[in-house]
C-alpha cells in the first residue's frame, strides 16, 4: 500500500535574508568608493583654469563604444530581471538562459571597456584627468568583474539546485550587485566620459 | 509567545591545534584572533604616540629622531591607533560577542570573518613592515612606500568585510523573539559601527588607490596625492570609535546598577547620533571646493551637535543608576562610566575647534581632543574585554588588575590630553616637533608624555593580565556578573554551537527575566 504524504499550508518558512542584507551593505559600500572619487574629481576639475579644454584633445574617448556600452549593461539589466522573473516560477531552463545572457553581455562590457582604455592614447601620468579616467575605467572593471563572479556563483549553485520558486534570495541579492554596478557605469558614463 | 529553541548536541571540530586556527570558521576563534593582533598593535601605537610625545619635549625636536622619522612615528602612531588596534579591537569583541547577544548560533558569512581576519594580519603585517623598511607614506624607499598602500588597502578591505559580517548577523540571525526593537545595545551599536563604517571605509580606500596613484605616477595629484587620511583620525569621523563605547555602557550600567535599562529610546537615540554625526569622510580638504573646510558652518554645527547624543546618552545611564539604588562598584562599569566622561570632555573640547576666533584648527587642541576620543574607546575597550572575558577566552581576569589598567588609563589619558589642549592655544601646531617655544610649551609637553607614559604602563598591564588569565585553570561561572542579555544564558566559554537551548525571549533582558521567575517562583514554594 502505499502511503500519501500530505503538504500542509502552514505559516511560510521563515527565512534569514543575509546575503541580501550583506550585499545591500557591500553595493553600499562600492557606491561611497566611487562618490569619493567622482567627488575628487570635479573638486580637481573646478580648480582646473587652463586656458585648454580640462579633457586634453589628445586623450581619445570612442563615444560609439560608450553608448553601445551603456546599451548593453541596460539590456543585461532586463535579463537579470528575467532569470529573477523564471526563477520564481520554477522555469530553471529560462533561468539558465537568462543568467547565461546576463553573464555574455557582462562580457561584453569588459570587452568594450578593455577596448576603450587601449584607445585613450595617453599614458596614466599623462595628465590629471588622464589620471582620473584610468581609475575609473579600472573602477569600473573591478566592479563589473565582481558581479560577474558574483552572478557566477549564483548560477552555479542555482545550477546545484540551491535556489528555486520558494527560495531565489541568491538571485535577488546578485541582482542588486548587478544594477549597482550598472548604475556606476551609468554616472561614470553620463557625469564624466560623456559630460567631460 | 516565542518558544525556548533547542539548537541540539554541539559538533565537535575534528581539526585541532594550528590547524584548527588557521581553518576556523568559529566566530568566537576569528574574534580571538582580531583581539589578540589588535591588542599587540595597540602597544605599537602606544609606543609610538610616547616616542612622538618625548620627541616634542624639546623644541628644537630631534631628541631621537630626525624630522623625516618623525613624520614616519606619527603617521604610524595614527594608522596604529586607529586601524591596527582600535577598531579591529572593537571589532573582534563585537565578532565572538554579537553572534551570542542575538542568540544565533554562527557568524553570518562566518568563512569571509576568517577571511578578513587573515587578510588583515597580512596587511598589518606589510604595513609595519613598509615603515621598517623606511617605507610608510612619506618614506625615503619608493617600492616600501607601495607596499604601505596596499598593505592599508588590505586592512580596510578586511575591516569592511568584517563589520558586514557582524552587522548581517544582528540584522538576519536573530532568535525568535529577538526582535530589532530587543537587540542588545553593544549588537546595536556595532550595527550603528559598521552602517557607519561601510560609508566611510571606501572613501578612505579612494584616497589610498589616488595616492598610491600618486606615488607610482610622479605626483600626478601634487604634493599632497591629491588626498590626505588625517580626516580619519579628526572630529567626526574620530566619533565613530565612540559608538561602541556608548553600546558598552549601556550593556554593563543596568547589569551594575542591578537594574532594567531606563530610557531604552533614549540609549538608542544617543548611539544613533554618535554615528550619524560621525560620518566625517566629507571633511576633507580633497573632497571639497572650501578653501578650509574644517572652519565651515556644517563642521562647527556637527561639532556642536554631536554633544547632544552623548548628554542624552548620561542622562539615560544616571536615570538607571538612580533606579537601581547603590550600584555594584567593578572595573567594567568604572570603564562603562569613565569613557563616557572621556567621551563627553572629548565632544567638549570639540565642540571649540571649529570657532575661527579661536584658531584652532592644525593646532595641538585637535591632537589633545582626539586624545580625549581614542581614549574613551580604548578605555571602553578594555572594560568590554574584562566584561565579556568569561565569554571571549573562558577565562575572569584579576579585579584589582582590572581596575589599575582602567584607573592608568583614565589618569594617562587626562595628562596627556589636558597639556595638549593648553598647547593648542598656545598655537603649537598639531603634529609638529620643531616649534617655536611659548609660555613653558616644552613642560606642558614634558607633562603630555609623562601622561603617555601612564598608558602605555595601563595598557601593558592589562596586556599582562589576559595572558595571565589565559595560563590559569580556574573555572569562571556562565553568568558571573549577573548579565542581562542572551550571550550570559550559555557556558563560559560559549559550546561550539554557542547554545545548548534558549531561554524564551520576550523582552530585551531575556536573562533577567529567567532569573525573576525562578526567583519568583521560589518565593511561591516558599
Amino acid at each position: 500500500m502505499t502511503a500519501t504524504l500530505a503538504i500542509g499550508s502552514g505559516p511560510k518558512a521563515h527565512r534569514p535574508r543575509s546575503l541580501t542584507v550583506a550585499t545591500t551593505f557591500i553595493s553600499a559600500g562600492v557606491v561611497a568608493l566611487v562618490m569619493a572619487l567622482m567627488t575628487a574629481y570635479f573638486v580637481s576639475r573646478s580648480a582646473f583654469s587652463g586656458k585648454t579644454k580640462w579633457i586634453p584633445t589628445e586623450l581619445h574617448i570612442r563615444q560609439v563604444v560608450l553608448t553601445m556600452q551603456t546599451i548593453t549593461l541596460c539590456m543585461s539589466c532586463v535579463t537579470i530581471l528575467w532569470a529573477g522573473w523564471a526563477i520564481r516560477r520554477n522555469d530553471r531552463r529560462s533561468t539558465y538562459i537568462a543568467l547565461g545572457t546576463t553573464f555574455l553581455l557582462g562580457l561584453a562590457h569588459i570587452n568594450a571597456l578593455a577596448f576603450l582604455i587601449k584607445q585613450f592614447g595617453v599614458g596614466v601620468a599623462s595628465s590629471v584627468p588622464a589620471t582620473y579616467l584610468y581609475i575609473f575605467a579600472g573602477l569600473d572593471l573591478v566592479i563589473t568583474i565582481g558581479a560577474l563572479l558574483y552572478l557566477g556563483a549564483v548560477a552555479v549553485r542555482t545550477l546545484g539546485g540551491n535556489y528555486g520558486g520558494l527560495d531565489a534570495e541568491g538571485i535577488d541579492a546578485a541582482t542588486i550587485f548587478w544594477f549597482v554596478s550598472v548604475l556606476i557605469w551609468v554616472a561614470i558614463w553620463a557625469l564624466v566620459l560623456v559630460g567631460k | 509567545m516565542a518558544a525556548a529553541v533547542d539548537f541540539g548536541a554541539p559538533t565537535v571540530d575534528p581539526i585541532t591545534g594550528l590547524g584548527a586556527w588557521l581553518s576556523t570558521a568559529d566566530h568566537k576563534k576569528v574574534g580571538r584572533i582580531y583581539v589578540a593582533f589588535s591588542l599587540l598593535m595597540a602597544l605599537v601605537a602606544f609606543a609610538t604616540n610616547a616616542l612622538f610625545s618625548l620627541e616634542r619635549v624639546d623644541a628644537g625636536g630631534k631628541v631621537l629622531l630626525n624630522a623625516s622619522e618623525a613624520s614616519q612615528i606619527t603617521s604610524l602612531f595614527l594608522d596604529s591607533t586607529v586601524f591596527l588596534a582600535i577598531l579591529p579591537l572593537w571589532l573582534g569583541i563585537a565578532l565572538v560577542i554579537v553572534p551570542l547577544q542575538v542568540g544565533s548560533r554562527t557568524l553570518a558569512f562566518p568563512r569571509a570573518a576568517a577571511a578578513s581576519a587573515w587578510l588583515f594580519i597580512l596587511s598589518v603585517l606589510m604595513v609595519v613592515g613598509s615603515y621598517a623598511a623606511n617605507g610608510g607614506p612619506a618614506g625615503g624607499r619608493s617600492k616600501y612606500i607601495d607596499l604601505y598602500y596596499i598593505g592599508m588597502f588590505g586592512v580596510v578591505l578586511a575591516l569592511i568585510v568584517g563589520v558586514v559580517c557582524v552587522a548581517t548577523t544582528a540584522l538576519t540571525l536573530r532568535a525568535p523573539g529577538v526582535t530589532i526593537a530587543r537587540i542588545p545595545a553593544f549588537s546595536f551599536a556595532s550595527v550603528v559601527t559598521a552602517a557607519v563604517l561601510v560609508l566611510t571605509l571606501p572613501v578612505m580606500l579612494g584616497n589610498i588607490v589616488m595616492a598610491f596613484m600618486n606615488h607610482r605616477y610622479g605626483g600626478v595629484f601634487g604634493a599632497e596625492g591629491g588626498t590626505t587620511f588625517d580626516w580619519m583620525f579628526r572630529q567626526p569621523q574620530v566619533y565613530v570609535l565612540a559608538i561602541p563605547v556608548v553600546g558598552f555602557a549601556a550593556e554593563v550600567v543596568p547589569v551594575f546598577a542591578r537594574a532594567r535599562q531606563r530610557m531604552r529610546g533614549a540609549v538608542r537615540f544617543s548611539i544613533a547620533g554618535v554615528g550619524v554625526l560621525g560620518i566625517g569622510a566629507w571633511a576633507q580638504s580633497s573632497l571639497s571646493i572650501e578653501s578650509n573646510i574644517r572652519n565651515g558652518v556644517t563642521f562647527i554645527g556637527v561639532s556642536i551637535l554631536i554633544g547632544l547624543p552623548v548628554v542624552v546618552g548620561l542622562g539615560a545611564f544616571g536615570d538607571t543608576l538612580r533606579a537601581g539604588g547603590k550600584p555594584v562598584v567593578s572595573p567594567p562599569l568604572a570603564a562603562g562610566l569613565g569613557a563616557m566622561v572621556l567621551l563627553l570632555a572629548g565632544v567638549g573640547a570639540g565642540l571649540v575647534t571649529g570657532f575661527k576666533g579661536l584658531e584652532l584648527v592644525d593646532t595641538t587642541w585637535e591632537l589633545g581632543q582626539m586624545k580625549l576620543v581614542i581614549g574613551a574607546s580604548s578605555l571602553g575597550a578594555i572594560g568590554a574585554l574584562y566584561y565579556w572575558a568569561p565569554k571571549i577566552w573562558g577565562k575572569a581576569i584579576s579585579k584589582n588588575i582590572g581596575l589599575a589598567a582602567i584607573g592608568l588609563t583614565v589618569i594617562g589619558t587626562l595628562i596627556s590630553a589636558i597639556p595638549d589642549l593648553i598647547t593648542g592655544v598656545l598655537d603649537q601646531p598639531t603634529y609638529a616637533i620643531d616649534y617655536a617655544v611659548r609660555n613653558g610649551q616644552e613642560l606642558l609637553n614634558g607633562i603630555s608624555f609623562a601622561g603617555e607614559a601612564i598608558t602605555v604602563l595601563g595598557g601593558l598591564i592589562l596586556l599582562l593580565s589576559v595572558l595571565s588569565a589565559m595560563k590559569s585553570n580556574t573555572a569562571v561561572a556562565d553568568n558571573p556578573w549577573n548579565g542581562h542579555t542572551l550571550e550570559w544564558a550559555t557556558s563560559s566559554p560559549p559550546i561550539a554551537t554557542n547554545f545548548g537551548t534558549l531561554p524564551v525571549v520576550v523582552s530585551a533582558e531575556p536573562v533577567l527575566d529567567q532569573s525573576d521567575a525562578l526567583a519568583s517562583t521560589t518565593s511561591m514554594g516558599a
